[in-house]
């Protein structure tokens, strides 16, 4: 046994190449600890925005034709993988009435009790209603009919003779988004609504809640498959459809940086491993030589590697703990939201990191130990400076052809749906590890186009560093591997992200163009059987002070093909721009068409289609059919994208269309507070429902912010890795070369000139992974955006983000050759005696 | 300027060690003329490679003066002191002369193109030099390639290829066997006697030391003989005595 002293020795005479490697553990472990950190960070960014945008987890089962049904035609759903519990509910329109006021509005029947545990409200007063013939009121009504608790008040239903005596027990308020999408004016026992629909003993729609780990759309796709017509599977419209792309592609986007994270770690420990025992390796020979068995000096290299993974793990922990937090505490102070962004630890992390330290520096030690304990000594002690620019470039061609041959079959199988999701992420991270296993092939290329370029102008510094950087092929390999990996993740997902998120933001600002709403019912489900708007009503409105325009806008079931869809006719006149959002198809001429009765569809209705701009499309509205011309493919969010859009003057004309049942009211540039307060006075008087859509887009537009700037803390750590990595191998490249640069020194080498010839090194290895990393990023974006169609069907286009991609390469390349400067000046700094000093 | 190539005046080296002095050299004058051979002899750690330091400008005297080709090194800042180096002196040490990574032709080269001379210049430039020392066939070879006193050859080819007015050789024939040995002494007399350049030579090697036109004998850190070899044979024989004992 090789004493401890001894490999105490070694670790206390090279204090720096012992606390670099160290820091390099410190480095991994950190960078996988901060990036799981950032991540759930962002999870729980994500479930704060599925909170603040109410309910997600549930579904809803209703008849296609819009009539009550008996709920004893329904299996039972309980026992389906996913399903928490149903709560049938009965809407019905009703009429309001108390003293000489009178509101119209829904009337909701439900397990009153079961149904509002689930709900974002308060009771402003009184309590819930318990027993038969007790309703509660929603707060706007309940002022507006100057109603309280303990209250009579009358309500009437279409087709029921009389009105029917109820007493209030309370008042409700709803909070948050369940105020957007919960709009039932009074509520009441499950029985009471029925009646008062006539419909004893039935439902018009079952919600379906499910359990927080389902994934909505296969229970969906499950219950679907067991129902009988007319009854169908509905996803309840959400202002979370708007949001739900975001979601789905950051979720992408962030499994494929926690796995490529660990990659890089990996690649950072093993680099510096495999430069700090290289070093060592002269020395292990003679020690050999004078008698030290291979297992003893192994042992004493595992040794070591243990107490110094040790060490880096716990401070990697400690580094990526306050790392993640001080980033998002910097990300606090740039934007200075209201947001949540303190940094919960989380023990996954911590866990990661704990058993990802050790494992990674055993590997990252294994194999240098076995090379300098397999060479003979004498071999090491002559070959042990020899250069080593031999590198196995086909077999890692192989390799890597292989690799992505592998990725491209878990796409293809992916998008056969032959494999889950998951496989899209392992395939996406291969795509990058192939990238990496190619990556020396062309490091002699670009490396020698820019010592071509740069060598005209520092020729001395050019080619020693170019020299160097091939003598040690191997270490500049691993090297740019990190920061290859670092930068293909990162340009991947965010160019995914800001794609996606430009999207949401594009159709906003196109179709919402409206400040405020005024409807006469909940969107969606009986959006084709509301109250209608009349005219009159339109003209009231319009001479409300603030009020610019009104955009009527009708909703009326629609048949494509099988698919049903819902058909939104609007006023398309106007002198404003077109409330559509174009993918397809040109925006010139499209007015034009769309008065002459063609139509546009969502992206999601075309792709099921499998129409494109300028096709055609057979639809059916109240059993009468017309083949439509298609001018263009919209992007729409709203009823997941299953939208056909037509003017209203000429859908009416071929199809019995509803009337108006939504006004989009857009304020004038003078608008108050008091244009919204006084619109949702008149929204009270006649049984509207009134939303500030004002509010709605800041809500969605802060979430997506927040969201976006989780990435943002993402890319920018990475980039802190990827410049520790680049600081650690120039630093270690400085130590192992001393003796090397003393000489240069000594033969007239100056200290300008070591300085220059390390930040070309730095430069070149820069660009070595950035510019494969740039286009391996941008390969990787095109894949999350074909997987991510395969996840929730929303074509997003896919772009490239030239102004984020010249960004980071500016920053990526800047960064590494600041990373340089330090081991540069050190290198500067090294006298030439040095040279014969050392060893 | 001034004919001798080096002018020393009370040079002193001091290495503090933890607290302990270590002199390697007290009170060193001297003077060295142009187109001389010189030899400096003495036992093991009585300060010769520390001299020959101190005299390359690769490490500065911790008292004293030291003039290098007329120019103060204590007025020279690095850069000066480097191109002075690059131009001017050229060093063989006693081990470790070669960029392992480099080949024997691009160690030869490389003062040159630090220098910013061209390849197309250099490399026949270099090749010249490497046929003196008898190595023209071996210039695509690494250093580990090559024998101990084959490294050495290729070193001191490559102190001659800058056309020095200074080489600085420490016991360059330590590691070669006599006739060799005495080829590249000759070579280094040779190169003294032929143009303008100085030799200084640190060995051990009595033989070599009787070919060069003066000696100069270190004990513990202090001259104690500097004139002609070989005038004495008697003393000379005694002082051999005191040095290898
Ligand atoms: N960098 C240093 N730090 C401390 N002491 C040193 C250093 N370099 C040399 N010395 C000491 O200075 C003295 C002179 O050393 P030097 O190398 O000049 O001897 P030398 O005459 O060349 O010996 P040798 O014939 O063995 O090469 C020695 O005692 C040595 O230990
Ligand atoms: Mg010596």
């Amino acid at each position: 046994m090789i004493p401890w002293s001894f490999s105490w020795n070694n670790l206390r005479l090279r204090p720096l190449r012992t606390l670099l490697t160290v820091l390099s553990i410190a480095g991994g472990v950190a960078s996988v600890v901060a990036v799981l950190q950032a991540i759930a960070a962002t999870r729980v960014q994500l479930d704060a925005m599925q909170e603040m945008l109410g309910e997600r987890e549930s579904l809803e089962i209703v008849a296609n034709d819009k009539s009550a049904f008996p709920l004893n035609e329904l299996p039972d759903l309980s026992q389906f993988t996913g399903v928490q519990k149903t709560i049938p509910i009965f809407r019905v329109f009703t009429k309001i009435l108390l003293g000489n006021e009178e509101a119209r509005g829904i009337a909701l029947g439900a397990n009153l009790e079961e149904y509002l545990s689930g709900k974002e409200f308060t009771l402003v007063s009184g309590q819930v209603p318990r027993t038969a013939n007790e309703v509660c009121l929603e707060e706007s009504v309940a002022e507006h009919l100057h109603a309280k608790a303990g209250d009579e008040i009358r309500i009437g239903a279409r087709g029921l003779p009389w009105l029917l005596t109820k007493q209030v027990t309370g008042i409700l308020k709803f909070e948050k988004m369940t105020a957007v999408e919960e709009t039932a004016s009074i509520f009441m026992p499950m029985a009471d609504a029925a009646r008062l629909g006539k419909a004893p003993g039935k439902a018009t729609s079952l919600q379906v809640l499910l359990k927080p780990e389902a994934d909505a759309d296969e229970v969906s796709d499950v219950i679907q498959r067991t129902l009988q017509p007319p009854l169908v599977v509905n996803e309840p419209a959400s202002a979370a459809d708007m949001t739900r792309p975001t979601e789905a592609i950051i979720n992408i986007g962030l499994n494929v940086a926690a796995l490529l994270s660990v990659v890089a770690a990996v690649f950072i420990v093993i680099n510096t491993f495999q430069i700090s025992v290289t070093e060592r390796r002269k020395q292990t020979a003679l020690i050999r030589i004078v008698g030290a068995t291979t297992d003893q000096v192994g042992a004493s290299m595992y040794r070591e590697a243990f107490v110094l993974g040790s060490i880096g793990t716990v401070a990697g922990i400690i580094f990526g703990v306050l790392g993640s937090a001080a980033i998002s505490r910097g990300m606090d102070g740039i934007y200075g939201f209201d947001r949540p962004l303190t940094i919960p630890i989380h023990p996954l992390a911590i866990v990661a990191g704990l058993i990802f330290g050790p494992i990674v520096t055993l590997i990252a030690v294994w194999y240098p130990t076995r090379l300098a304990c397999e060479q003979r000594p004498l071999a090491v002690l002559k070959s042990a400076s020899a250069p080593h620019r031999e590198f196995p470039v086909r077999r890692t061609m192989l390799w890597g052809s292989i690799l992505l041959a592998t990725s491209l079959a878990l796409f293809a199988c992916t998008a056969r749906k032959i494999m889950p999701d998951v496989t899209s992420i392992l395939g996406i991270s291969l795509v990058q590890i192939a990238g990496v296993v190619f990556l020396p092939g062309l490091i002699r290329p670009i490396a020698a186009a820019l010592y071509f370029f740069i060598g005209r102008a520092y020729p001395v510094e050019a080619q020693l560093g170019h020299r160097q950087l091939l003598d040690n092929f191997g270490r500049t390999s691993l090297t740019i591997s990190v920061m290859f990996i670092v930068s293909g993740t990162s340009i991947s997902v965010g160019n995914t992200t800001l794609a996606i998120t430009h999207d949401v933001q594009s159709w906003l600002d196109r179709t919402l163009t409206a400040n405020y709403l005024l409807r006469a019912s909940k969107p969606r489900v009986d959006m084709s059987e509301a109250e209608p708007l009349s005219p009159e009503l339109a003209a009231e409105v319009r001479a409300i002070p603030g009020v610019e325009s009104i955009d009527p806008v009708a909703f009326s079931l629609a048949s494509i093909d099988g698919i049903s869809a819902t058909l939104m006719s609007r006023d398309l006149t106007g002198p404003e721009p077109l409330p559509v959002d174009l993918v397809e198809g040109q925006y010139s001429g499209l007015r034009a068409k769309m008065m002459a009765g063609e139509a546009v569809v969502g992206s999601v209705l075309a792709h099921r289609l499998g129409v494109q701009s300028g096709g055609e499309i057979r639809l059916e509205i109240g059993g009468i059919t017309h083949v439509l011309p298609l001018a263009g493919i919209v992007r729409e969010y709203t009823a997941g994208g299953l939208m056909v859009i037509m003017d209203s003057t000429a859908a009416a004309e071929l199809f019995p269309v509803q009337p108006a049942q939504i006004f989009g009211i857009k304020a004038t540039a003078s608008a108050t507070i008091a244009t919204g307060e006084q619109l949702q006075q008149f929204s009270r008087k006649h049984g509207l429902i009134y939303q500030s859509y004002n509010d709605l887009k800041e809500l969605v537009q802060s979430l997506i912010l927040g969201l976006t700037d989780r990435l943002w803390m993402i890319l920018i750590l990475a980039l802190v890795i990827a410049g520790f990595a680049i600081v650690n191998t120039l630093t270690m490249n400085v130590i192992e070369q001393t003796r090397y640069l003393g000489l240069l020194r000594v033969v007239g080498m100056t200290r300008a000139q070591v300085i220059r010839m390390f930040l070309f090194q730095a430069f070149v290895l820069g660009s070595l992974a950035l510019l494969p990393g740039a286009i391996i990023g941008v390969v990787m974006a095109w894949l999350i955006t074909v997987s991510y169609a395969g996840v929730i069907e929303h074509g997003v286009k896919f772009a490239i983000n030239f102004p984020l991609l010249g960004l980071y390469l500016a920053a990526g390349v800047l960064l590494s050759v600041l990373s340089a400067v330090l081991p540069a000046i050190r290198a500067g700094r090294l006298k030439p005696l040095d040279a014969i000093h050392q060893e | 300027m001034s004919n001798d190539v080096i002018q020393a005046c009370n040079l002193s080296k001091v290495f503090q060690l933890e607290g302990t002095d270590v002199n390697a050299f007290t009170d060193i004058s001297l003077s060295i003329a142009r187109s001389q051979m010189v030899a400096i002899m003495g036992p093991s750690g009585s300060g010769k490679s520390t001299l020959l330091h101190v005299m390359g400008g690769i490490e500065p005297p911790t008292s004293g003066e030291i003039r290098i080709d007329g120019a103060n090194v204590a007025d020279l800042d690095d850069q000066a002191l480097t191109l002075l180096r690059r131009r001017k002196i050229g060093f063989v040490f006693q081990s470790f002369n070669l960029v392992p990574t480099l080949s024997v032709i691009e160690n030869v080269t490389l003062p040159l193109i630090l220098d910013g001379v061209s390849a197309r210049e250099s490399e026949p430039r270099a090749i010249l030099q490497l046929d003196r020392v008898g190595l023209s066939h071996r210039l695509r070879h690494l250093p580990s390639q090559l024998s101990g006193g084959e490294q050495q050859r290729v070193a001191i080819a490559r102190a001659l290829v800058i056309n020095p007015s200074l080489i600085l050789a420490d016991e360059p024939t330590g590691n070669l066997d006599s006739v060799r040995g005495r080829e590249i002494t000759r070579l280094l007399c040779d190169v003294a006697h032929s143009g303008l350049q100085t030799v200084v030579v640190v060995t051990h090697d009595i033989r070599v030391a009787s070919q060069a036109d003066r000696l100069i004998v270190l004990l513990d850190g202090r001259i104690r003989y500097d004139g002609r070899p070989g005038t004495d044979a008697e003393w000379m024989a005694a002082l051999k005595l005191e040095i290898d004992g």
